[in-house]
């Protein structure tokens, strides 16, 4: 078993795909990028779908990178004001991964903010992430930084 | 002794009717081909015709009754003062984001860099990406050049006094407000995220919700369409 998740792991690597290396949490990344964005700007935002196979749900509260100071769970907020429908997001206590479920971050939903970039990313950079998850669980994934 | 012939039927008559009916049978299937060529035709030309006839279903939202698009003067990144009539002659998209936007203002502009790279350079030249902010407080010229080369060199980023971003917001229906304020310099802001497509002649035609843009294909059929006409 365990020669066979070393396998996988490696097979992950060699194929570049965003890999986690301590799934302490039990999550499992599917996919996931880091936005590029202009060099002037000091947030960018993290995608990527996590699943979840274990028999209870999992709050993802937020977590920690070098690049960045904070990083940041998010949602996607929607109102009407004077029947023009606005836009924005907003910080929340956590994203939730139902139990045998999936969590799907992506542009103009939910999302990770990475507040406070202590330097301009570069595109194809990998980014290590952090995770934190409500009972002190963690796990780290690489991302890579893409211009989509 | 000979056998008695037999009388003779009566043949002439019989032949008779076996030709004429024969000669009706082949005018029949003669008739029936003809009118299958016809038929198969004017099927196929109607398959030609019929398309070009049908009206075209926009993939962007139509409205009601098409009118000019609010005619505002802003400033471009370029520090130039440009107006919406400048554009005659294009197709012009207007997006109002702001440059601390991490998720909606670059995902819809990097739809429409899509979008604006799928064009031939003839179509390019006569399609115009315009940002104007909902931030005018932080985005000044300067900062808007940066942001907005770094998506396409040809787009063009627009700010004012905040008088002039609330006229024009107001005569585009879009609505903004500053959302999450930690301080004068650090907040959000909730925006209309609404992309407007404007004809050539300067008429409001088409409007995009939040993440349509995203269909490419769509979108430049959307585009064709409007400068064709």
């Amino acid at each position: 078993m365990k020669t066979i998740k070393l396998f996988l792991l490696l097979l992950a690597l060699a194929l570049g795909l965003p890999s986690l290396a301590q799934p302490a949490a039990g999550v499992r990344l599917l996919e996931g990028w880091v936005r590029l964005t202009p060099p002037t700007l000091k947030n960018t935002t993290a995608y990527m779908v996590l699943s979840n196979p274990t028999g209870r749900a999992l709050r993802l509260t937020g977590g920690s990178t070098e690049v960045a100071g904070m990083v940041m769970p998010m949602t996607d907020y929607r109102e009407t004001r004077d029947g023009a429908e606005i836009q924005g997001m907003r910080e929340v206590r956590f994203l939730e991964i139902p139990a045998g479920g999936r969590l799907e971050l992506k542009p103009g939903g939910k999302h990770l903010m990475l507040m406070g970039l202590k330097r301009p990313l570069r595109e194809g950079e990998q980014v290590t992430l952090t995770l934190r998850f409500e009972g002190g669980a963690t796990a780290r994934l690489t991302l890579s930084v893409q211009n989509r | 002794m000979e056998p008695t012939p037999l009388p003779n039927p009566p043949k002439p008559d019989l032949e008779n009717a076996d030709v004429r009916h024969l000669r009706l049978l082949r005018t029949i299937r003669r008739i029936t081909w003809a009118a299958l060529v016809v038929v198969i035709l004017i099927g196929a030309a109607g398959l030609f015709v019929l398309p070009n006839l049908r009206p075209y279903g926009p993939y962007g939202t139509r409205l009601v009754s098409e009118r000019p698009a609010y005619d505002f003067s802003l400033v471009g990144n370029d520090n130039k003062p440009y107006k919406l009539s400048d554009f005659r002659g294009k197709a012009v998209y207007i997006f109002f984001g702001f440059v601390n936007c991490p998720d909606v203002c670059p995902t819809t502009l990097s739809e429409l860099k899509k979008v604006y790279q799928a064009l031939n350079p003839a179509e390019q030249s006569k399609v115009q990406v315009l940002l104007i902010t909902a931030d005018p407080e932080r985005d000044t010229p300067e900062v808007l050049e940066k942001y907005v080369r770094f998506f396409h060199p040809k787009f063009l980023g627009l700010t004012g006094t905040s008088e002039q971003i609330a006229e024009t917001a107001k005569g585009f229906g879009v609505f903004y407000i500053k959302s999450n304020i930690k301080s004068a310099t650090e907040y959000n802001v909730d925006h209309t995220a609404t992309t407007f497509l404007i004809d050539p002649s300067g008429k409001l035609r088409l409007l995009y919700g939040n993440g349509k843009p995203a269909q490419i294909g769509r979108m430049l059929e959307d585009l064709r369409w409007v400068l064709g006409r």
